[in-house]
């Protein structure tokens, strides 16, 4: 069980985005809250991909061949490129927001600008 | 109102507790029970040629994990850029700048910089990094250049961003379909290497440095462009 703490790391920190996700109003705080729940799933995904002493799988001067599962790293790579986009979209969003209605609380965004 | 927050509270703390109790009884860490990878281990050097097998995957075996990615990428300057992307006069922007201090130490540093991403692309296949990770680099020098000396320095560049990220794009598909002959994704310059730890050589992996190359140029150009149309978002009325 106590081996297993990355793994519950990985999970506290996509709960802790889903309650970002959930209670917060503030947008910023919002798009931090996705991207703490795309970070914990990048965590788990290497995690689950790290072997007990072993290296990166690259045989340039490699002193083993015992090396780590390539194909998580692979995908995480792809998350990571995509989590940047997204979160370059939703804060231009919100920037858009932010000059049109003067406020970042979502609770005062619900009226429709005349 | 009340009761609703608890509602909540009590339901996000149960699906807690269950990805707790779930990720504690699987498999320990460090000891997974997937052989599937060790496919790519043994072989990765002897079907692309490539040392890096991390890039041979994201190129070769998986590469249209890579298009998507690259075109997801593509797409989100598109919006951030029809987003942004308005008239704005131009001694508006050009009184934003830092002292010279930190004028010339960005300078230098920038140099530095680009030349660590660039040489992170050109040995993607051989050390860790790639077009991605090198891009990524060079657009945050390109993002110091922004901060210091403000929007104009990098934003009458605009276009060539833009035709950078077009040509990186392009390239990247165009490489892909090079060997349609057979398969999309068909790595038909790799010379096989014999399996095992070797010096690295610059002339080896077929098309995946020719890939790292044009997705590097298409990443650096995309972050630049959303960095650059940031910066300018402080002056939109």
């Amino acid at each position: 069980m106590i081996y297993n703490i990355p793994y519950i790391i990985a999970a506290c920190i996509v709960v802790i985005g889903l309650y970002t996700l959930v209670f917060k109003r503030n947008l910023i705080k919002i798009v931090i809250g996705l991207t703490l729940i795309e970070s914990g799933v990048n965590l788990f995904l290497i995690s689950l991909s790290y072997k007990e002493n072993s290296i990166a799988p690259i045989f340039t001067n490699a002193f083993s061949d015992n090396m780590v599962m390539p194909t998580p790293q692979a995908l995480t790579l792809t998350s990571i490129v995509i989590g940047v986009a997204i979160t370059a979209l939703m804060l231009s969003i919100v920037i858009m927001i932010y000059k049109r209605y003067k406020t970042l609380d979502s609770r005062k965004l619900t009226r429709l600008k005349e | 109102m009340k009761t609703k927050k608890i509602i909540f509270i009590s339901s996000i703390a149960l699906l807690l507790v269950i990805l707790l109790l779930g990720l504690s009884n699987s498999r320990t860490f460090g000891k997974p029970n997937s052989e599937m990878d060790n496919y790519f281990i043994k072989n990765g050097q002897k079907e692309t040629g490539a040392n890096n097998i991390v890039t041979s995957v994201v190129f070769d075996y998986r590469g249209f994990d890579t298009l998507g990615e690259a075109s997801v990428l593509f797409a989100a300057v598109l919006g951030v850029a029809v987003l942004f992307d308005l008239k704005i006069t131009k001694q508006k922007i050009e009184q934003k700048k830092m002292s010279r201090i930190v004028r010339t130490i960005a300078k230098l540093v920038f140099f530095f910089t680009a030349l660590f991403g660039l040489l992170t692309i050109i040995k993607g296949h051989l050390t860790p990094g790639g077009g991605f990770q090198g891009g990524a680099i060079i657009a945050s020098g390109f993002a110091l250049l922004t901060v210091s000396f403000g929007y104009i320095v990098i934003g009458k560049h605009r276009e060539q961003f833009d035709l950078l990220e077009s040509i990186g794009l392009l390239l990247f598909i165009a490489l892909a379909f090079v060997g349609i002959k057979i398969a999309f994704f068909n790595n038909f310059l790799a010379q096989p290497m014999a399996y095992g730890p070797n010096p690295g050589f610059l002339i080896s992996g077929g098309l995946i440095p020719l890939m790292n190359i044009a997705v590097g140029a298409e990443v650096l150009a995309a972050l630049t462009i959303i960095i650059v149309l940031m910066s300018k978002a402080d002056f939109i009325k």
